[in-house]
């Protein structure tokens, strides 16, 4: 059930890893997880909130399209900034397909494809909710690949509910 | 110290934890009771799977709240400045849970001898010795309570790992309580 995935956690904050199999039995166990994740993580409860609704963003892409055994997720904040780094665990191909999508979405101008996927009636993008994150609350969003999936980051600023 | 194995933990145990929490913030205690409500919620889905009755898991899970919580706060009473680690899994018929944080060598000593001398005794009766001996001191009492509880009123098994690091500094100390899943 374990994957391979593993990191450190820094100065401050919080990690949480999750085998894929158990967050898979329970829908919920995204919004609880991110619940938590935001209380532990920051305060004022505004900031909580934020933090804790893009973490739900970033479990329930792990809900939806992980595979393989753990997905790590970490959490620090400090002096107003929140930074939230999650660790998908994908295979080969299912890397490659969403580092395009993430491309195709967060490359030249993702309020454009944020107003295009608000107007459409095709079913919705996995991604809208990071899409949203960036695009209504200003948050900075990096990928890469890793050997076994693909590494995001958001970098938050909580003090005026957007990024940097 | 060497590493030093007490009660009822295997130390090379391979556990595939379903949820792993690490907390680098101090202090730890204040996070306890956020953590321990977290992890008793999500094993509910898995719980009541299990239990076969809401009231049952309902049941478990407040079992397993004070477990976490009750491993966390002994932890931050001897834990140095660092990184705590809790693991959750269920496996079978019991749920196991899992504490890792280091400890400066002088509490470690003593923290290890009263681990021996709970695994060595029975816990029904340390708990009551304990109580009692609260009762009769002045300004504080013996510590252990919450422990010997999680032994004695809930059926926990616990088991400890102290583990000397290369530096010759903190000692690594793991705390296992393997709770038996009622149905």
């Amino acid at each position: 059930m374990t994957g391979e995935v593993s990191h450190t956690v820094g100065a401050e904050g919080i990690a949480v890893r999750y085998g894929l199999e158990a967050l898979r039995r329970d829908w919920r166990r995204c919004s609880v997880s991110s619940d938590f994740v935001g209380a532990a993580s920051c305060e004022p409860r505004f900031a909580q909130r934020l933090v804790s609704g893009a973490v739900n963003e970033l479990l329930e892409l792990v809900y939806k399209v992980g595979e393989g055994g753990a997905a790590s997720l970490r959490v620090s904040s400090a002096q107003e900034q929140a930074s939230i780094m999650l660790e998908l665990p994908l295979s080969a191909a299912a890397r490659v397909a969403l580092l395009q999508r993430l491309r195709e979405l967060f490359g030249e101008d993702p309020q454009q494809v944020y107003l295009q996927q608000l107007g459409t009636d095709c079913e919705p993008e996995p991604l809208f909710g990071l899409l949203q994150l960036v695009v209504d609350f200003g948050a900075s969003l990096q990928f890469q690949a890793l050997a076994d999936g693909i590494q995001l980051r958001l970098e938050l600023d909580l003090a005026a509910g957007g990024g940097r | 110290m060497s590493a030093t194995v007490v009660g009822d933990l295997e130390p090379n145990a391979r556990i595939a934890s379903m949820l792993e929490i690490s907390l680098h913030t101090r202090p730890q205690w204040r996070a306890a009771h956020e953590v321990s409500q977290y992890v008793s919620r999500f094993l509910d889905k898995d719980l009541q799977r299990q239990c076969g009755s809401l009231r049952m898991a309902q049941a478990m899970a407040a079992t397993i709240a004070y477990a976490v919580s009750e491993l966390m706060e002994n932890a931050a009473k001897y834990s140095v400045p660092g990184t705590v680690e809790l693991k959750a899994d269920m496996q079978e018929d019991e749920v196991i849970v899992t504490l890792c944080h280091a400890v400066a060598p002088a509490h470690a000593s003593r923290y290890r001898d009263r681990a021996v001398y709970i695994s060595q005794h029975d816990p029904a009766e340390l708990l009551l010795a304990t109580v009692e001996h609260n009762a009769l001191s002045e300004g504080g009492g013996a510590s252990g309570l919450g422990l010997l509880s999680l032994m004695s009123d809930y059926g926990a098994r616990l088991g400890w790992l102290f583990e000397p690091q290369d530096s010759g500094a903190d000692v690594r100390v793991t705390t296992q309580a393997r709770l038996s899943i009622k149905h």
